[in-house]
């Protein structure tokens, strides 16, 4: 708990209120289409995108805690697919063009190894 | 040379904010401090409690009152900045960026011919972004010629974070992965930022105990040793070209 919470909570009594913490594990995380686009702009990532992930990778050695375990289901928020599925209307016409395939597998196979490493405990 | 460049891609983000806790921050911490704002807006004052009529003295003027606010001289960089030989002065070192003085400079996010200018004189740039889509879909213009993983003097801080929402909490895990230890610090969005302005006091007077100001805290040490590091690495640097000048 965040020690201005902390401060908070005893001053008003605790019992009146429940304490919650918006936090995220990797495996949470969405892949918002946006984080796609970052990670395969050259300007962020110059010619090799997963280029960071490589040379961790080396440390902890490729694959090992649960590298069989199934990618998240929706690589897209579930939001925003219940968007995308609604193409009729004026909005209708501006339908999401799909993202090139080998950079769609990229990102994934960087996200699995994000992945990777929390559950190793390295992030 | 002691200039910390505050620059971000986008406005509204905070930079002015960040620049003027740096500035009051490492004040605290024993530094000789000028707050330079470089921008038309002249926003940079409203964080040391100023009202908007209180006008800034001009970076090159003679001022026998310096206007100081807890310790931070406050100057107004914008006239000589928008000089057409103020890059040129910057180069040739005209300018008082050398000495013990830390200036911390408040960049305009139009302004990027001049941050530029900046950038390449100062010991540190800090890139002040929001956990928002608009924010983060400006990163590839912070550098256009490099990769954001190549090493550079560009450190990130996330402001504004809000972790009730998704969104925020997604681009801060992204980030943090993304930038690694270029991101060096994350403050809260905090309404006591707001209110501070609205009663013409510094953050530290008016919400001492505000999650912001302990953010800015950590901002203000980590940016303090990087500084000191990157001193250490110019002296290092410079011994070489100093003993050749010596045999010349
Ligand atoms: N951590 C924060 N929490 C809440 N409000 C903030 C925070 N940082 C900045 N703000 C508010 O956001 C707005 C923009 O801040 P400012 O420093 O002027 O941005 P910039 O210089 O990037 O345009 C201001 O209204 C400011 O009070
Ligand atoms: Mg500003």
């Amino acid at each position: 708990m965040r020690s201005d919470a902390e401060n908070l909570l005893s001053r008003l009594g605790q019992n009146k209120f429940r304490y919650q913490e918006f936090r995220d594990n990797f495996a949470d995380m969405e892949l918002w289409p946006l984080f796609e686009a970052l990670i395969r702009d050259p300007r962020i990532s110059g010619d090799t995108a997963v280029a960071g992930l490589d040379r961790d990778e080396a440390h902890s050695g490729a694959g090992s805690a649960g590298a069989g375990r199934p990618y998240p289901a929706s690589a897209v928020p579930q939001s925003v697919a219940k968007a995308d599925a609604r193409t009729d209307g004026l909005f209708g016409r501006y339908e999401t063009t799909p993202l090139a395939g080998s950079a769609h597998e990229d990102v994934r196979s960087l996200l699995r190894q994000l992945n990777d490493r929390v559950a190793a405990g390295e992030l | 040379m002691p200039l910390i460049v505050c620059h971000s891609p986008k406005g509204g983000e905070g930079n002015s904010f960040v620049a003027a806790g740096l500035a009051q921050g490492l004040s605290l911490l024993g530094r000789d401090v000028v707050a330079l704002d470089m921008t038309a807006a002249d926003g940079l004052k409203s964080y040391f409690g100023l009202a908007p009529d209180q006008s800034l003295p001009d970076l090159e003027e003679e001022v026998i009152d310096q206007l100081t606010v807890g310790g931070v001289g406050l100057r107004s960089g914008w006239r000589a900045a928008h000089q057409p030989d103020f890059a040129e002065a910057l180069r040739a070192g005209d300018l008082p960026f050398d000495g013990e003085t830390v200036f911390v400079a408040d960049v305009a996010s139009t302004d990027t011919g001049l941050a530029q200018v900046l950038r390449r004189r100062a010991r540190l740039h800090v890139c002040t972004l929001t956990p928002t889509a608009m924010s983060l879909a400006q990163l590839p213009r912070i550098n256009p010629a490099r990769a954001l993983g190549e090493p550079e003097r560009t450190t990130f801080v996330l402001n504004q974070l809000d972790e009730t929402r998704r969104f925020a909490r997604h681009a801060a895990l992204f980030l943090r992965e993304l930038l690694g230890d270029k991101l060096i610090a994350q403050i809260h969005r905090d309404e006591a930022v707001n209110e501070a302005v609205g009663m013409l006091q510094t953050l530290a007077r008016y919400a001492p105990a505000s999650a912001a100001l302990a953010d800015m805290e950590r901002l203000v040490i980590a940016v303090d040793g990087l500084c000191a590091g990157e001193a250490a690495d110019e002296t290092v640097r410079a011994a070489p070209r100093a003993a050749k000048n010596e045999a010349a």
